[in-house]
């Protein structure tokens, strides 16, 4: 019979892998070494890490089960924070230790602070010590234990990729432990008030960047599963809604728009309808309130750029805010209501198809109006959904010949909602390489969260600009001329942040790039 | 002494490990008033088996038709009628109240409209008796026990190996510990030592690889002894191909209807077990994929199917979803595509040998989980672990809480073996490279060696050529034994090392039982002896140590509940399984 271990015997390739050896006790810095190792299709980082201890080089890695239940041997890989057990391996890739710990030795961190962190929540159902028929379980709650809950392997991945952790873990205790909390906190047996102590652990810090869904090696979302069900129940209860989220629901209450305006409204000021001969196609404009009361120029940029690819554009007055920050803050009452209203306003104009030039409102519209919609009617809109970008490269042929010369170097940043959101992460860059003279140079971590989602930004903006400084940061690395981005979130947050540290670079939405470009 | 050992620990009671019966055990000893303190080779949570056993906990108070005698006889039959009935009699009896009280740890059990517990057959189990959490029931078990821990505020010294048991004439007090970050000792003063270190499949290819049986290890050297250690159990339906796949496949997913083909397609159970088919005990089906395997009928990769493509999605995506991702991460989709499976060492059916009171022979060392011989005869049935390691984890820790707080700290700690201890490691790290040997060059072949010799199928040349390998082992490698990495931070090389001390003893007293006992029975199959043998061997062999060397002694199988020569199909049948059809 052959052994388990055989087929390493007959590989399929040799790959090399890139190591920081390390020893704090002894080493100044880490030193980067070069390992080749076997392939056999499917094999995992793990088994080259073991299969390098079978060679006699003991790389410091901590394991066990090795099938994705333990959760001890998250490391970076490429930079990202993964499982070694569940990663296939690769030619060339660099795996280093979880950054967010101390380095202890190779790839074993000291995860002490986290332990702390850890007992500081009391995670166990606090009663006075029940016997069986005391208590029925729901079987809502079994289903959720069993969708989310239980599936968590605490190894620590979402904590290493979040933002808000990065930038303050004192204020954010991170996904992780917030999915603990809500844990505990649907036990029938337990009586701490869960949604408080998540409140005082940052609940309102969590940019919704979806970061920590993308990493977690069991497909778990914290954002949509545990954030904004815990904020529901917040603004349910009337606990602990910060002052700028109150004014935020205040402001759609009133009037249908998430925030004041700077300048004149563009909906006052746009035609409802532009009409053409031969149009390719027909569309209804969503604006979005930062476009619309802010960033007019992006909105104008965005009539022109459809005009220019020969598509009939209808923008209807009457439309109000998509709902995201309603979603985001916890106001889902008042959600349902704005998304219904949006919904009638939109079918009225009686086109098929939607654009955005904003990732939150696409992704709440491709997302939670379907939702709601199937929810409160049974039914699904008369009408898609699509970012401009996503339009533009997949849905019509883009004009490329009206296309004049920009000379420029810019650099794209990934809003949350539209990368890890809708997938759309591509066609962006496809457009901007469409543009002559364009030199698109790519920054570290471009689908890093630049601080402007979650309502983090009205709730407690300090925060959100820390955070935004980070993103800065790899933004004047590239030493771009400009950063192009598809999101007025982003653009807002990145130019506020960017004029405070003087930085030089410009920050536009793509569809005002492509204007210019059209302009000449 | 105080050269090697910086820290010094007291306590009344240590418990030696980090799974589910070790975090059990300290949780009773505490509820009991004593001091506890554990000790993980890993870290709470996320060491031994208990996180990533999937399939759920048996037990026999809630389906109407079952009773815990079905189960006791179920258990039985299972291991061949060598365990210990005592011990399965508490196992049967006492397991219902233990899911309450998980639940008031924190666990969620899956539940059925009605509040009910949802239930499911496993192999061997007449009965549907399988509480579960989809297919993490360990995962959940043990998340509920590490915050329980967490909520006693028991003392937790992770990534912490114990090397020794002290003993004074005959009695616990205290051990020695290698704290991994450092690679200092520490000294344990304490009376009673629980020992949950899980079991010993470490030395085959097993997928709990870290489980190397350092448990069995110490208690030997300390002076209790092994039982059963013949009896490694395979499971049937362990990862095989893709190659990155690892772990086993849970039984729930044959529970939930999944069939094993062969390369031809057929259903080949049907050939060996007709009524059970799928759900027969797992050593038998092992050895009938063995022979599937050997007669050429084997899958693509010389493995066998497992097949769940005829059940519907939502049952495959939610129900089993452990094993449905598992897949999925290497790109196979086994809604639409079989697994390749095969048999793997899976657990140690014998251990330590304890009372009822779950303690050996030395006084105040306990043993606990896969540690403990004695309950799960020569074969355990799937589902039966998770409940052993509460019922008894609940018992040791009480017994052992008593027998620290009666006795306090009496006796003397040997200097002298607390000394041997760090001279090991010293020689280890100051050893000769130009004639040593480092621990992977004798890990690989002599893991590959116990699947050839001591696998599923067993003879007497290859054991003998297997116990030579031991002696070879003991007499050239070991003593020129070294470790390369001089560096004292998580020192990987050096607890590879130890390991193989570990390695050397586990090897030698499965070898040498599995030599001596000439029939088949449950997980031990002997080509040369093919035949159960029931009147010379329904005795237990038991193993200790003197000076160094193995003695043996047989044990009479207990037969306090049920004597075997009573029931003729089984006592006059000289089938090595329990497969009543055939």
């Amino acid at each position: 019979m052959t052994a388990y271990i055989l087929p390493i015997e007959k590989p399929e390739k040799m790959v090399q892998i890139h190591v920081p050896r390390y020893n704090p006790e002894v080493d100044a810095t880490p030193e980067m070494l070069t390992y080749t190792v076997p392939f056999v299709p499917t094999m995992t980082v793990m088994q080259a890490l073991e299969y390098l201890w079978d060679q006699g080089e003991y790389i410091a890695f901590r394991s066990n089960c090795r099938e994705f239940t333990c959760g001890s041997c998250a490391i970076l890989i490429n930079g990202e924070p993964r499982l070694a057990c569940m990663t296939v391996l690769q030619d060339g890739m660099k795996l280093e230790p979880l950054s967010l710990f101390p380095t202890l030795r190779d790839l074993v961190v000291d995860q002490t602070k986290l332990l702390k962190k850890y007992a500081n929540l009391r995670l166990w159902p606090d009663n006075p010590r029940v016997c069986f028929d005391d208590f029925q379980v729901s079987p809502q709650t079994i289903r959720r234990y069993g969708d989310i809950y239980s599936r968590c392997v605490e190894c620590y991945c979402c904590l290493e990729a979040c933002p808000s952790v990065a930038v303050d873990w004192e204020s954010y205790a991170g996904p992780m432990l917030m999915i603990q909390l809500a844990r505990v906190g649907e036990h029938p047996l337990d009586q701490e008030d869960r949604l408080k102590m998540a409140v005082a652990n940052g609940l309102y810090l969590c940019t919704t960047c979806k970061k920590c869904e993308e990493v977690c090696p069991l497909d778990i979302s914290c954002p949509r599963d545990v954030t904004e069900n815990f904020r529901a129940q917040v603004v349910d209860r009337g606990i602990g809604l910060l002052k700028g989220h109150q004014e935020v629901i205040a402001r759609i209450k009133e009037n249908g728009k998430y925030t004041t305006a700077k300048g004149k409204s563009f909906l006052e000021t746009v035609r409802e309808k532009e009409e053409m001969g031969n149009p390719v196609d027909r569309v209804a404009f969503f604006v979005g309130c930062l476009a619309d009361l802010h960033l007019q120029d992006s909105a104008s940029a965005m009539v022109d750029v459809l005009k220019r690819n020969r598509v009939e554009v209808v923008t209807p007055k009457e439309q109000i805010c998509c709902g995201s920050p309603l979603i985001r803050i916890g106001e889902v009452g008042l959600a349902e209501e704005v998304v219904l209203k949006n919904v009638d306003i939109l079918e009225r104009s009686g086109v098929e198809r939607v654009v955005t030039i904003c990732a939150h409102c696409a992704f709440t519209m491709r997302e939670d109006w379907t939702k709601i919609l199937a929810a409160k009617r049974g039914r699904s809109p008369k009408f898609e959904v699509f970012d401009i970008s996503e339009y533009l490269a997949r849905k019509i042929q883009i004009n490329t010949e009206d296309l004049k010369p920009l000379t420029m170097s810019v650099t794209y940043h990934d809003p949350c909602y539209l990368n890890r959101g809708l997938d759309v992460s591509k066609e962006p860059r496809e457009l901007l390489k469409k543009i002559p003279g364009v030199r698109l140079i790519e920054m570290e971590k471009s689908d890093r969260c630049c601080g402007g989602g979650g309502e983090v930004k009205d709730g407690a903006p300090q925060f959100a600009k820390a955070i935004t400084s980070v993103k800065i940061k790899s933004i004047q690395k590239t030493s771009a001329e400009a950063v192009v981005t598809a999101c007025p979130h982003c653009v807002e947050q990145i130019a506020e942040v960017s004029a405070d540290s003087g930085a030089s670079y410009q920050c536009f939405n793509i569809v005002e790039l492509l204007s210019r470009s059209y302009q000449g | 002494m105080e050269h090697w050992v910086k820290e010094v620990v007291e306590c009344d009671v240590l418990v030696v490990g980090g799974g589910g019966a070790a975090a059990f055990s300290a949780i009773s000893a505490q509820e009991d008033k004593a001091r506890v303190v554990m000790a993980d080779k890993g870290q709470l949570g996320k060491s031994g088996c208990t996180p990533n056993a999937h399939g759920g906990m048996a037990v026999a108070h809630l389906h109407p038709e079952d009773s815990w005698r079905v189960h006791f006889e179920d258990t039985l039959y299972g291991g061949g009628f060598l365990n210990d009935q005592r011990l399965v009699e508490i196992l049967c009896k006492e397991s219902l109240r233990f899911i309450p009280k998980l639940e008031t740890f924190g666990a969620i059990f899956d539940r059925d409209q009605n509040g009910n517990y949802r239930l499911r057959t496993f192999g061997g189990h007449s009965k549907p008796r399988s509480v579960y959490s989809g297919d993490a029931t360990g995962h959940e078990l043990m998340t509920s026990l590490k915050r329980e821990v967490m909520r006693r505020n028991i003392p937790i010294l992770n990534e912490m190996m114990i090397l020794c048991v002290l003993v004074d004439e005959g009695r616990v007090t205290g051990a020695v510990g290698l704290d991994k970050a450092s690679s200092n000792l520490c000294l344990f003063r304490t009376p009673a030592i629980i020992l949950a270190t899980g079991g010993g499949v470490g030395c085959w290819p097993a997928a709990a690889e870290r489980q190397m049986g350092d448990g069995y290890c110490m208690a030997l050297r300390a002076g209790a002894e092994l039982v059963d250690m013949e009896f490694t159990q395979y499971h049937p339906t362990h990862t095989w191909w893709p190659y990155g796949v690892r772990g086993s496949v849970s039984e729930s997913v044959r529970s939930e209807g999944g069939q094993l083909t062969n390369s031809r397609g057929e259903r080949f159970m049907k050939r060996y077990s007709p009524e059970r088919m799928e759900l027969s005990t797992r050593d038998f089906i092992s050895i009938c994929e063995y022979r599937e395997i050997t007669e050429g009928r084997g899958s693509k990769s010389q493995g066998i199917y497992l097949s769940v493509t005829h059940l519907p999605p939502e049952v495959i995506e939610n129900r089993l979803r452990t094993v449905f991702n598992k897949y999925l991460v290497y790109g196979y989709d086994i809604r639409k595509e079989p697994m390749e499976i095969r048999f793997r060492p899976h657990y140690s059916n014998g251990g330590v040998l304890v009372n009822e009171r779950m303690e050996s022979r030395v006084s105040g060392l306990f043993a606990v989980g896969e540690t403990a011989g004695g309950v799960h005869g020569g074969n355990r049935l799937g589902t039966n672990s998770l409940i052993d390691l509460v019922v008894f984890g609940e018992i040791a820790g009480r017994e052992a809480a008593d027998k620290a707080l009666k006795q306090g700290h009496t006796g003397k700690i040997d200097r002298d073996a607390v000394r041997e201890e760090g001279e090991r490691i010293e020689r280890l790290v100051n050893g000769n490279p130009r004639e040593g040997i480092r621990a992977m060059s004798i890990r690989r072949p002599h893991t590959e060696m116990m699947d050839l010799y001591m696998g599923v199928f067993r003879n007497e040349s290859g054991m003998k050529k297997m116990v030579e390998e031991v002696e070879k082992l003991k007499e050239d490698d070991l003593p020129r034994l070294y470790v390369a990495d001089q560096s004292k931070r998580y020192n990987y090389e050096l607890i590879d090392a130890l390991e193989t001390f570990v390695r050397v003893d586990i090897e030698e007293v499965s070898t040498r039982g599995a030599l001596m006992r000439k029939e088949s029975r449950a997980t031990h199959y002997r080509e040369d002896y093919p035949k159960m043998d029931n009147q010379q061997w329904l005795k237990n062999l038991v193993f200790s140590m003197e000076n160094g060397e193995l003695k043996h002694r047989f044990k009479p199988v207990d037969k306090s509940v049920l004597d075997p020569e009573n029931i003729p199909e089984f006592f006059d049948s000289d089938f090595p399984w329990h497969e009543s059809e055939i």
